[in-house]
């Protein structure tokens, strides 16, 4: 069994990665009825980030939409909505990430990371909202901020994308610090794990002790960057789109299923479930 | 006795308490260290220690920032090293420490915050780390140009403060050409989280010492922004000002204006104070 990756609230202890047991309620789930065969169609994904280059191969033209909240000096927050690019390369990254997984799932890019620190927080909410209000299917966020001024609005937004079958997913951060909207409860919380070369990309873990609840594919993984290239690259931001991309295969094939019925699913195919194994 | 002299004396013990569990837990480990699950344990507790008595003991800010990178650099065996401090009005990453062959040519650029892998975690507080990035042409290209270095794998973790990234801590290339682990990410995201401690408590004694530099000019210009001061110095600690201490100030501030001599006397005065305070401290 792989190291376990670090993340707070979740170590690298390996003796922390607990094997449990399934309860005959889930035994009739497996992958092959949850997800072999699905390719993502139909699902809507969106990408908080730092934008998604659609050109890159990686990605494949997958973007069918693009959304980049701009702020005005009154604090008024205004949608652009033409194709634009990535400004880090760590969009492009997920969204890659993301299609090598679920190649028919349609990404959306929205840009909430920029040239300006001031007005980061309001701006990855106003990316959220847009994400929820245009009924995306699953929204990865890979990123989070620390700023408790956020915490309301964000958690109001985390509430209405559960209620709305929004299935969010979320990178916790590396460091132990408190960070939004990972911390919240209703969204799909990850870290990534070690030694996971020899490893299928479905491979993923459940944690019972969260806020982490799943550990996915981010160590020393090669990733789309910029200008058509790619790099080697760790961390848990990168773990969370294949979570996403596991959360789209999923949907694809059973798209009445509410978040708390993903996570049920998600938990019960992991590969520490000791049911799976047998 | 007044009450800043009391929790100067609450602090120094607990950090001597800290010290003590810290050489505890180092002796427990190399006790273990037939354990090859042991080795990162280890290297995290030297670190914590070994770094905690270098910062410590910095007398200035800027030592506090090298020895800080330095640290960092040499327990994670990187080639070269930078910590940026974030300067939000400029919306850009400076250069406070660098460390390496051309380290000197660093030390005078800034870097756009919408830029690079250390804009990527000002602007995310995600730790990641990066190898092939010679490929990432828009920042390193021309940051390599510059300089003439370009890294091959970098590690990058955010300092964070009060909610907010107040700088990021980068090193490059480890030694041995191997990428940074998960593990390197981890001791450095810790390191990170001392290093922004320190920091602003570095730069609180960096404005003491500004703001008493500012009395002893004993410009009445200066002495005006007194107040604006001390609200900016007890707001980044959190504390009110004892009015007696404010007193203290205005009364410096007095003697100073009287000539030099007053001057010579007032600094031989609190000298000799100072060093009553730290010997007692000390013993």
């Amino acid at each position: 069994m792989p190291k376990q990756n670090p993340a707070w609230s979740w170590n690298s202890k390996s003796s922390n990665k607990k094997a449990f047991s399934s309860i005959g309620l889930f035994s009739p789930i497996s992958r092959q009825n949850a997800f072999d065969g699905s390719l993502g169609s139909g699902i809507k994904i969106a990408i908080v980030d730092s934008g998604v280059d659609n050109s890159h191969p990686a990605v494949n033209g997958s973007v069918k939409g693009w959304s980049e909240p701009i702020l005005a000096e009154g604090g008024e927050i205004t949608f652009r909505n033409d194709p634009h690019g990535d400004l880090f390369g760590h969009g492009t990254a997920c969204a890659g990430i993301i299609h090598n997984i679920a190649p028919d799932a349609d990404i959306y890019s929205v840009r909430v990371l920029g040239s300006k620190l001031s007005g980061k927080g309001a701006i990855f909410a106003s990316g959220l909202k847009w994400a929820i209000d245009n009924r995306m299917d699953v929204v990865n966020l890979s990123l989070g901020t620390s700023n408790r001024e956020y915490f309301s609005r964000l958690h109001e937004l985390v509430d209405e994308a559960y209620y709305q079958k929004v299935i969010l997913v979320t990178a916790a951060n590396n460091m132990p610090v408190i960070s939004f909207p990972s911390l919240y409860s209703t969204v799909i919380s990850t870290a990534c794990y070690d030694d996971e070369k020899e490893s299928s990309p479905l491979d993923y873990y459940y944690n019972s002790d969260p806020p982490v609840e799943f550990g996915a594919h981010g160590t020393d993984k090669e990733v789309a960057w910029l200008d058509g290239r790619y790099v080697r690259a760790t961390g848990n931001s990168f773990a969370a789109p294949t979570m996403t991309g596991i959360v789209a295969l999923l949907l694809s094939k059973h798209p009445s299923l509410t978040p708390f019925e993903v996570k049920s699913v998600l938990r019960s195919l992991a590969n520490n479930n000791l049911t799976n194994t047998e | 006795m007044t009450d800043k002299d009391t929790d100067f004396e609450s602090q120094l013990t607990n950090l001597q308490t800290i010290i003590q569990q810290q050489r505890s837990q180092i002796d427990l480990l190399l006790s273990q260290r037939q354990e090859p699950s042991a080795s990162d344990e280890i290297k995290q507790a030297i670190l914590e220690t070994a770094s905690f008595a270098i910062i410590s003991a910095s007398s200035s800010y800027v030592d506090a920032l090298e020895a800080i990178v330095e640290t960092a650099a040499d327990v994670l065996d990187a080639t070269a090293a930078a910590l940026f401090l974030v300067d939000e009005k400029n919306e850009q990453l400076i250069f406070a420490v660098a460390l390496g062959s051309k380290s000197d040519e660093v030390k005078e650029l800034s870097v756009p915050i919408g830029q690079g892998i250390a804009g990527y975690v000002a602007s995310t507080g995600q730790a990641i780390s990066i190898t092939d990035v010679e490929q990432d042409s828009r920042f390193y290209r021309s940051i390599g140009e510059s300089i003439g270095y370009i890294p091959n794998s970098i590690i990058c973790v955010p300092l964070i403060l009060k909610d907010s990234v107040i700088g990021v801590l980068e090193l490059m290339d480890k030694a041995n050409g191997e990428s940074f682990s998960v593990s390197d990410m981890e001791t450095l995201g810790q390191f990170g989280n001392l290093a922004a401690h320190t920091i602003e408590e570095s730069k609180l004694t960096h404005d003491m010492r500004y703001l008493f530099h500012q009395l002893l000019n004993g410009e009445s210009k200066r002495f005006d922004n007194l107040d604006t001061s001390v609200d900016k110095i007890e707001t980044a600690l959190g504390i009110d000002t004892n009015s007696d201490s404010i007193k203290m100030a205005e009364l410096v501030h007095e003697l100073c204006q009287d000539g030099d001599a007053s001057r010579k006397l007032a600094l031989d005065i609190l000298n000799n104070l100072v060093n009553y305070i730290n010997a007692k401290s000390n013993s």
